[in-house]
């Protein structure tokens, strides 16, 4: 049981994954090995997200989150999706070396 | 506060204790065998911590923190579009650093122009686009230079006049790249690297904690700047941003430095894992230097749009008056920036050397000349070169000057040959040479003539004119021979 980094039909984040290693022609990098690591931190990262509404009572929250327009946050998660995509593409499924 | 009447003082002293550090490191690290790939590239055994700190010091210059903050000053939110930018650099690595990678490991490159001449089997293709490289790279250099002069008065408070700002940090690298090369420039990558970083983090918690960004936000509004706060509108997205994307993204992943450093990997695992980690540095570096820009806007509101490139050192050292660990943070900071300026030019200028010796004087005065006195030769080029540019970065500017302003636009041009030659067999030799020229020539002429057109970097257009030469020209021309060399290449590739 566990999650695998292994492609499967309709998983939103490996397809992300997928498709931003096909878009660039690296159909020859097949995934090295199977691990659940990245796909647990970008979880990791949905569920922080989600726990909003509970300290979103702080001072800290009103100061700093909600102040900040909602589009910028949208490009900031997904610079951050992009980058655990750019860890992902290199470390579990480039293949230079045999 | 008496500190911060003092603050030039103290970041004298701690310019002066960090120079004696990296000097120091220069020494300990000091080259015993003077050969190209041991100078140049530290013998190609570069771990994956170090790899990712040098990669990060260099590619984030003093321009990341003054510039950026001052733009952020100006634009708003809309500087946000620095985060993406500095992630499409790594996706295009992800594009062709693993193929490339395999390929240098197999054939011994040491500069980026070794892969053009090993693929077209053509040493003409690999000189115009060590020329061009080059061009940009000085360019590049004097923007450092003139930063670290610049950078090192503002920060001292006039205490250390731009002159002499500029000529010492400029010793003090040449001093410890002059002894320990590649190996020179990585540890002291490494110690500025840790303190950007340091810096960085610092104040990202001051911000959270202590500086509301809505009362930022506020004066905004108030100012009738709601325009600066909302979504850009998608011709401006489609014209600026992607503009920005494809001339970033693309002009600062092919900087030799960086190609270089790709050659420079031990091992996969330490490629993969310094990429991986510096997939996640545009969240700490440009977006925190973002919310300096905004915050500034709020304590310092009538900036002009000179003046709010001084929004960088106005907002830290009003944080210098909260107390001594904000003091102390700020000093970091001061020092993040002259590190990031350094960081950058001794990379820059140890690609110089290596591309002046190898692609240059090896290949084209002397080929008969042995690895040490190429070495040498490369070296002592570098010190001429970084002499007239700090010459050049003292005068005052004249009506040529905006020809060293040049510089993504010509590197770009570069572009096809790294990042199709990589994957394409058909691409041919001479639309390869044809379009880099034609390229640099479109670059070149629309900057000194017409500028931009329809909002879009004149450096985009000659690539488009560049790509569409070595497009149609391999599809019409059958070059056996680049054909046979890619073939050759591409063998040394995983397969599927």
């Amino acid at each position: 049981m566990g999650l695998k980094w292994d492609y499967r039909p309709n998983r939103p984040i490996q397809d992300l994954v997928w498709g931003v290693l096909l878009a660039m022609g690296h159909s020859d990098f097949k995934p090295k090995e199977p691990s659940h690591y990245p796909l647990a931190l970008i979880l990791l990262l949905f569920i922080a997200l989600m726990t909003v509404p509970w300290y979103a009572k702080g001072p800290t929250f009103e100061k700093l989150v909600l102040s900040i327009p909602l589009w910028v946050w949208s490009v900031i998660i997904w610079s951050l999706i992009l980058a655990f995509s750019i860890m992902a593409v290199a470390r579990y499924l480039w293949r230079l070396e045999e | 506060m008496a500190e911060t009447a003092n603050m030039g003082l103290y970041v004298l002293i701690g310019v002066i204790i960090y120079s004696i550090i990296l000097l120091s490191l220069g020494y300990i690290y000091r080259v015993k065998r003077l050969t190209l790939k041991d100078y140049f590239l530290g013998g190609k055994t570069t771990g994956a911590l170090f790899l990712f700190f040098t990669l990060y010091a260099t590619q984030y210059s003093g321009n990341t923190f003054v510039s950026y903050a001052g733009r952020a000053y100006r634009l708003g939110f809309w500087w946000v579009v620095s985060v993406p930018f500095f992630l499409m650099i790594y996706i295009t690595y992800l594009w062709f650093a693993p193929r490339l990678y395999v390929i240098s490991k197999k054939r011994g490159y040491i500069t980026p122009a070794d892969f053009i001449k090993d693929r077209f089997n053509s040493p003409l293709a690999a000189l115009i686009a060590s020329l061009l490289m080059l061009y940009g790279l000085s360019n590049y250099l004097l923007e450092q230079v003139t930063a670290m002069g610049h950078s090192f008065e503002g920060i001292t408070q006039g205490l250390v006049p731009y002159w002499a700002g500029a000529l010492f940090l400029v010793m003090v690298m040449v001093i410890y790249e002059w002894l320990g090369g590649w190996k020179g420039v990585i540890w002291t990558d490494f110690i500025q690297g840790a303190i950007m970083v340091t810096g960085l983090i610092a104040v990202l918690f001051i911000i959270a904690f202590k500086y509301p960004l809505s009362d930022a936000i506020q004066v905004w509004l108030d100012n009738e700047k709601t325009s600066k706060l909302v979504m850009p509108p998608p011709s401006s997205f489609i014209k600026t941003w992607l503009a920005i994307y494809a001339l970033v993204g693309i002009g600062a992943a092919i900087y030799p430095q960086a190609i270089q450093r790709i050659y420079a990997a031990k091992d996969e695992k330490a490629l993969k894992r310094s990429i991986s980690g510096l997939a996640f540095m545009p969240l700490i570096t440009p977006l925190v230097i973002l919310l300096i820009g905004i915050e500034a806007r709020y304590y310092f509101p009538d900036l002009g749009k000179v003046e709010s490139d001084k929004a960088f050192p106005l907002f830290m050292s009003m944080l210098a008056n909260e107390g001594v660990i904000y003091f102390f943070i700020t000093l970091i900071m001061f020092m993040a920036v002259l590190a990031a300026i350094q960081s950058t030019a001794d990379s820059v200028l140890l690609s110089i050397g290596s591309m002046v010796s190898k692609d240059l004087y090896k290949e084209w005065i002397n080929r008969e000349a042995d690895e040490k006195r190429s070495t040498l030769v490369g070296k002592l080029v570098s010190v001429i070169l970084i002499g007239v540019i700090f010459l050049i970065g003292m005068t005052p500017k004249t009506t040529l000057w905006h020809l060293t302003e040049i510089k993504f636009e010509v590197l770009i041009q570069a572009a096809p040959a790294f990042l199709l030659g990589i994957y394409w067999k058909r691409m041919a030799k001479i639309p390869t040479i044809v379009g880099m020229v034609a390229g640099a020539a479109v670059a070149v002429g629309m900057k000194l003539t017409i500028g931009r057109y329809m909002g879009i970097y004149e450096g985009l257009w000659g690539l488009l004119v560049n790509l569409i030469i070595v497009i149609v020209g391999s599809l019409l021309i059958k070059d056996r021979e680049s054909i046979s060399r890619a073939e050759e290449l591409f063998s040394y590739l995983p397969k599927r």
